[in-house]
């Protein structure tokens, strides 16, 4: 995360195969308090919760030449970001996704004893 | 602008780091290599190398790593990685700033200068003999590429890191 700039780090939008997808959720129409709550249930888990979510236009994803698609398993609104090749222009791409992004961090939450 | 407004707008979700999980063998593994190669690096130079400066944040990219990869979406790197990512580090000049290392989700360890917008340069290594550069060194100027990687800096690698160091906007 870039937490003094508000936006994420271009590794947040770096597919983990070099030609393979990265998992988003579509986010019209959702508060951050309906993200949060929609990480929560189907990305974070108790041991591992999320820190935050980054926002993003499709538009930004289609400019850069790649494609997002439906994939409504495990919510309706989760899809892939496809297009991705085996190149390291990739890090140039999630960097000006990055960039265009907007990210929102989550208050920690105290442990419980 | 809110999230609410975006057309359709993706959003990547983020997880929290959990660094008091147990230590890995193949995080102890990748401490050690990487220690021994900054050591002999220490050893033969009178000034600190930028890789002894950036080994911790290279361990806590690690632990971030191994307690994402439970849970998929991340791999961690390979053990030629490390060797390559330890060989780079006692490979950087004296003359560059320090980096800023990550784990990327495919594993490849990666080494980041982010001096500014148009002033950044990230080298990976996958463990595959070769070493990845990305880069933008001015307005407009991108930069990727992939070379032969044996240990020690190529000429375009080292240009690039003159480049980015001599760069002033």
């Amino acid at each position: 995360m870039r937490l003094g700039l508000q936006r994420p780090h271009f590794n947040a939008y770096m597919p983990q195969v070099a030609d393979g997808d990265i998992s988003v959720y579509r986010t019209m129409d959702l508060s951050n308090a309906d993200i949060e709550v929609l990480g929560a249930q189907h990305v974070g888990t108790p041991a591992n919760p999320l820190k935050g979510h980054c926002c993003l236009s499709a538009d930004a994803i289609f400019s850069e030449g790649l494609n997002i698609v439906s994939a409504p398993n495990p919510h309706r609104r989760h899809a892939n970001v496809t297009g991705w090749v085996n190149d390291p222009k990739n890090r140039l791409i999630a960097r000006k996704l990055a960039e265009l992004a907007k990210l929102t961090v989550y208050l920690p939450t105290t442990p419980t004893p | 602008m809110t999230t609410a407004t975006l057309p359709a707008g993706p959003s990547y979700v983020l997880r929290r780091a959990n660094n008091s999980e147990g230590v890995s063998p193949f995080a102890i593994q990748l401490t050690s290599i990487v220690q021994d190669a900054v050591a002999r690096a220490w050893n033969t130079t009178t000034g600190q190398r930028p890789g002894v400066a950036a080994l911790p944040a290279l361990s806590d990219s690690y632990r971030d790593a191994e307690a994402q990869s439970v849970h998929g979406g991340q791999a961690l790197p390979v053990p030629a990685a490390m060797r390559e990512a330890a060989a780079l580090l006692e490979a950087l000049p004296t003359w560059c700033a320090v980096p800023a290392p990550l784990i990327e989700p495919s594993g490849a360890i990666a080494f980041e200068w982010d001096l500014g917008p148009y002033r950044w340069l990230v080298f990976a290594l996958k463990g595959t003999g070769t070493i990845e550069h990305s880069a933008m060194i001015g307005r407009g100027v991108e930069l990727h590429g992939t070379a032969n990687f044996t240990g020690s800096l190529g000429k375009r690698e080292r240009d690039l890191l003159r480049d980015l160091m001599q760069f002033k906007g």
